[in-house]
């Protein structure tokens, strides 16, 4: 399946996939401080172990940088 | 830094001792805004919520960084220019920095960078209703204000002038007005260039001052960050000592009775 990550095509082998799972996949192993949006809607922390991922999704990871 | 200690803070569930709010962009690097936050006595630093790049694991983030630190993060919706946009920013920022705490923004277009009021007032009762502690960044807007507060919004955070510009407050008169009408805090956010600014801003009643350009763009950011301490400081103690009535006519400081020489021979 086809989804875009944070506005880039990422290219997965499988056919579903779960938030959770995803994140492992990018290496971002680090929950504290991230959130993330599946087609804008937030996707909640508690949910993202069950929160399958469908192909043509749009994902954005989010964390805080420098602003005023 | 002295600080007075029966005059603290409250803004929503937060009672700070410091009446500064610091953003946290623009710094010639990490260390100068570290540097900056601490010199500057701040409890509550701003900041924004992005995409996240790849390959990050390791780097120590910036929520770390100011937790780690004890200071308070307050998320912004900026670079929002629609309602909808705003809301769902804010509610990312809640879930990924565990705070009810939300600086809205939502900006009308991109070379005033002057909040689209409509759309704020949709967002800002959206999020109030969502549970949020809702700081909206406002034009000088005596109505506006009072709006914002009938909503629910935990204070109103009226520009002294568009963001970054570093002019101070264009219109003392309205934001006399509007701390004079309202029941919850009142914030100068944005436009503030330096310290006599910082320092009017307490002088005319406001409860507190949030800015970063002044700060990260000054020479000496380090330094500037002082500046700014001890000028909340100095207005807010003298907007609680009350100034006195000014005058058109001079008035002898030093008693005129008892002088020598009263009557001189020319």
């Amino acid at each position: 399946m086809t989804i875009l990550i944070n506005g880039e095509e990422h290219v997965l082998t499988r056919s579903s996939i779960t938030v959770s799972d995803l994140l492992t996949h990018l290496s971002f192993t680090q929950e504290k401080g991230i959130a993330v949006a599946q087609n804008y809607n937030l996707v909640r922390r508690s949910e993202w172990s069950t929160t399958e991922i469908q192909d043509g999704d749009e994902i954005e990871i989010l964390h805080a940088t420098a602003g005023g | 830094m002295y600080h007075n200690p029966n005059d603290t803070f409250s803004l929503a569930d937060l009672n700070l001792r410091s009446r500064v709010l610091l953003g946290s962009a623009m710094y010639p690097d990490r260390s100068t805004m570290l540097d900056a936050i601490s010199e500057s006595g701040t409890q509550l630093v701003t900041v924004s919520l992005r995409r996240i790049p790849a390959h990050t694991q390791g780097a120590e983030n910036l929520y770390t960084l100011l937790k780690n630190r004890n200071i308070h993060i307050l998320p912004n919706t900026a670079g929002c220019f629609t309602a909808k946009e705003a809301v769902l920013t804010a509610q990312l920022a809640r879930e990924a920095l565990e705070t009810n705490l939300i600086k809205l923004e939502v900006i009308a277009d991109e070379e005033t960078l002057l909040p689209d009021s409509e759309e704020l007032l949709v967002a800002a009762e959206k999020l109030v209703m969502d549970g949020f502690s809702v700081l909206p960044y406002t034009n000088d807007d005596p109505v506006l204000a009072r709006k914002l507060e009938d909503i629910g919004c935990s204070a109103v955070m009226p520009l002294a002038s568009p963001i970054g510009t570093g002019l101070g407050i264009r219109n003392p008169h309205n934001i006399e007005m509007i701390v004079s009408r309202a029941n919850v805090p009142i914030i100068i956010d944005a436009g503030l260039g330096t310290a006599s600014d910082i320092a009017l801003a307490f002088e005319l009643g406001c409860d507190a001052v949030l800015l970063n350009t002044a700060v990260a763009k000054a020479r000496r950011p380090i330094q500037m960050a002082r500046a700014v301490c001890a000028a909340a400081i100095a207005g807010r103690e003298a907007y609680l000592a009350g100034r006195m009535p000014s005058k058109t006519y001079a008035e002898a400081s030093s008693p005129l009775i008892g002088r020598a020489w009263k009557n001189p021979q020319k």
